[in-house]
């Protein structure tokens, strides 16, 4: 066993935290969330330094890093904004899904344009009545000549209305078959003619935006099918855990960092002649939300070190993504207790981590569908 | 990073199994727990393969083994039976000790019978008035001519009462200095004139026995002292970190059996006309407690690594003694939830996880010392 980082890893680190630490200012992340408004310009700075690249293999221009190396960029990046590391996530994890199953024109097309941040990725699976029941979904595409004309409505999705963005949409192709084997992902651009989005006002995402998307005869032409006919489910399942993997390590991040700030608090706050912190109430608290945040760190650590050896961690990711998401949740709550009145005003960034950590235990598979997910690894059939 | 065993480990792992499921069966475990008697049989066997010398250093007729082998050692035995690698371990510390701080006559003396099992080893810290405030000893020792005349009173003793038992008894051998600059140690055979050893019948420990241990006018030699006077707090210290370490380990392997054994009855228990670990309330249940126990590992785990590569690790240590027990207790009371009404029986072994797990967020420093010396390691003078 070996839990340190490599010298490469540090510096890696070492790199995102400088990067994040000059670009991502606390001041940046306030405007922004202020003004709703999506990260343009660091994201801009990030794809000048090749950035969007790390993941892809060099042959694609990218820098072939591994899952490992990409939970390091994730807590690095996301101890400074988690929603600016969740943003960066997205187009690359819709980058490698075409990498993997799209033709050689698609690839020519798509990646190069990824990682120097011309284009933006988005995925699009969620329906009014397909949340975790996904397969669920009845967003229907269907080939005239040689175009899918596209018909439905998609519901919470993140990031589809920033400039430049495609949406990696997953429709049903096939009806008549069951369920998991009747769907497709195609590429739609949003700016598409008859392609609809409004946003939805949420809790926090304010500069990513969650939206609904409306598909009203929509066309694109039949080489914007990624991968075979109706293997969109496999195509979804091939790229999941690479993607929670990263989700994971953003959580882990964001959560240290919540954590610093109310110990950070708990130092200098004096009441009754001394730091709170020195009481046992408010001592004790921030030694259980160390020991479950290293908890969090190490389960997402093992899960990637395990996707990197190719032995199956479908199991440990589920595990990684449940602790994580929750223990985010907890520490940010926690977090706002222990600041007082302080941190729930809009002055401290707690209240953002608050915001930010509540959709967590929902999105990208709620809890409870993990613990489903986990306890079907452990052989049990649950229903 | 890297999370696997090695081959060498995975053998190590595998022996210690084929051992333990050969001569540690729930039926031997269940008669010396309802006759509450010793595994002496069974340590001799383990004394034959070398088991008792294995993190000893060579020159001292041991195997040498870091702290993550052994960790892999107390898991694996811990699965077959908590109190057994107790039992075994606590010779083993004291040993270390004894190398550590004694002189070569007294190493020549110990150690070899002590690799045997001729003679076993406890270690005596806990008085009525000195639980966590173990700083708070009282128990006299004073010089007089050639020996050491120990007067006072130990509590919660496991297995002071064993057969051949040395007592590693730390004494106040100066009241003028401050507290922790007062102590010593000094090894006191179990059967000499003076010493009275009573029982304590508790709720588990029944195979090692917890004691009352009297010293009544209790004379030794002076060379009976181990390492320097009033240097006994540093030798406690000195060994603390690997002996909770392996503590860990064996809370993980003994929640881990517990969680199998629930998991073995969701699997197979009918009702309402299916297994009962396909109803989310107890499939979720089971997934949330191997999420936990892989959590409770991965800190043990990593603590371990930390120790073996001479970094500072007792926040670390802290976090995976706090966390393993809390977790074993929880996993215990999961379990016979789970089991329903035959968990409750004696037929059944979820009871003694039940019953073995209770003590473990108390004894060997408290969940609520633990989460002290965290918070303090974090920088808050907790107190």
């Amino acid at each position: 066993m070996e839990f340190g980082l490599s010298k490469e890893q540090k510096l890696l680190r070492a790199s995102i935290t400088d990067f994040m630490k000059k670009e991502c200012t606390v001041e940046y992340m306030r405007e922004l969330d202020k003004k709703e408004e999506y990260p343009y310009t660091i994201y801009d700075k990030m794809a000048k330094l090749d950035y969007f690249g790390l993941p892809f293999p060099e042959e694609y221009g990218g820098s072939g890093l591994k899952a490992i190396d990409l939970v390091i960029i994730g807590e690095a990046m996301a101890r400074f904004s988690f929603e600016i590391a969740a943003g960066f996530g997205i187009s690359i994890f819709c980058g490698l899904n075409i990498l993997k199953h799209g033709t050689k024109e698609q690839i020519k097309f798509y990646v190069p344009k990824v990682i120097n941040g011309d284009i933006r990725l988005s995925i699009a699976i969620t329906e009014p009545d397909a949340g975790s029941d996904a397969t669920a979904l009845s967003t229907s595409a269907v080939l005239e000549d040689d175009h899918w004309i596209i018909n439905g409505q998609k519901t919470f999705q993140t990031a589809a209305d920033v400039d430049n963005t495609t949406m990696c949409v997953f429709v049903r192709t096939d009806e008549s078959v069951p369920k998991s084997k009747g769907i497709s992902m195609i590429l739609i651009p949003n700016d598409a003619k008859g392609v609809k989005i409004t946003r939805i006002k949420t809790l926090s995402r304010k500069m990513l935006h969650t939206c609904e998307i409306f598909f009203d005869n929509v066309k694109v032409p039949k080489e914007n099918l990624l991968g075979n006919l109706n293997e969109g489910m496999k195509i979804l399942l091939s790229g999941l855990e690479l993607e929670r993997l990263f989700v994971c390590s953003t959580y882990n991040g964001a959560t240290q960092t919540a954590l610093d700030m109310a110990l950070k608090y708990a130092k200098n706050r004096v009441q009754f002649g001394r730091p709170i912190g020195t009481f046992q109430a408010i001592g004790h608290m921030l030694a259980d939300m160390q020991t479950q945040t290293d908890s969090a760190t190490l389960l997402t650590n093992r899960a990637a070190w395990l996707y990197d050896q190719g032995i199956p961690c479908m199991k440990e990711v589920s595990m990684a993504k449940l602790f994580g998401s929750e223990t985010y949740v907890k520490i940010a709550n926690q977090g706002m207790q222990i600041m007082g009145g302080y941190g729930y005003t809009m002055d401290f960034e707690m209240q953002r981590h608050f915001r930010d950590s509540r959709v967590l235990t929902v999105s990208a598979g709620s809890s409870e569908m993990q613990r489903t997910g986990i306890a079907r690894a452990m052989g049990l059939k649950v229903v | 990073m890297d999370f696997g065993l090695t081959k060498e480990q995975k053998m190590l792992k595998e022996s210690i199994s084929d051992f333990m499921k050969k001569e540690c069966s729930p039926d031997y475990i269940k008669e010396l727990d309802e006759k509450e008697e010793y595994p002496y049989k069974l340590i001799k066997k383990m004394a034959k393969l070398g088991w008792l010398g294995m993190p000893i250093p060579e020159e001292y007729g041991g195997s040498g083994m870091n702290a993550i082998d052994f960790m892999v050692v107390g898991e694996e035995m811990s699965r077959y039976s908590f109190e057994v690698t107790g039992a075994f371990g606590i010779s083993v510390f004291c040993a270390l000790n004894i190398i550590k701080h004694g002189t070569k006559e007294q190493i020549n003396k110990f150690i070899p019978e002590m690799l045997k099992a001729d003679i076993r080893f406890s270690i005596a810290i806990t008085e009525p008035d000195a639980g966590s405030d173990a700083l708070a000893l009282s128990t006299s020792c004073v010089l007089e001519d050639d020996q050491w005349v120990i007067n006072g009173q130990k509590a919660f003793q496991t297995a002071a009462d064993a057969k051949n038992n040395i007592i590693n008894v730390f004494v106040r051998t100066d009241d003028t200095l401050p507290r922790h600059k007062g102590i010593s140690m000094v090894l006191v055979p179990n059967d000499i004139k003076g010493v009275t050893i009573t029982r304590t019948h508790t709720l588990s420990r029944k195979l090692i026995h917890t004691c009352e241990v009297f010293f009544d006018n209790v004379k030794v030699p002076k060379d009976n002292l181990v390492g320097e006077l009033n240097d006994g707090w540093n030798i406690l210290m000195s060994g603390l970190a690997l002996e909770r370490l392996f503590a860990c380990a064996s809370y993980v392997g003994a929640a881990q059996a517990a969680l199998d054994m629930a998991l073995e009855y969701a699997k197979n228990r009918v009702q309402f006309g299916r297994p009962i670990g396909t109803f989310q309330a107890i499939g979720h249940m089971l997934a949330d407690m191997q999420t936990e126990i892989d959590a409770a590992r991965l800190l043990a785990y990593r603590a371990a690594w930390l120790y073996d590569n001479g970094k500072p690790c007792m926040k670390e240590v802290s976090m995976a003694k706090l966390f393993g027990s809390e977790t074993y207790v929880k996993v215990a009371n999961q379990g016979m939830q789970v089991m329903g009404g035959y968990g409750y029986t004696m037929d059944f072994e979820m009871q003694r996880h039940f019953r073995d797990s209770r003590v473990l967020t108390v004894s060997a420093g408290s969940s609520q010392m633990q989460r002290t010396s965290i918070a303090r390691a974090m920088g808050l003078k907790v107190v």
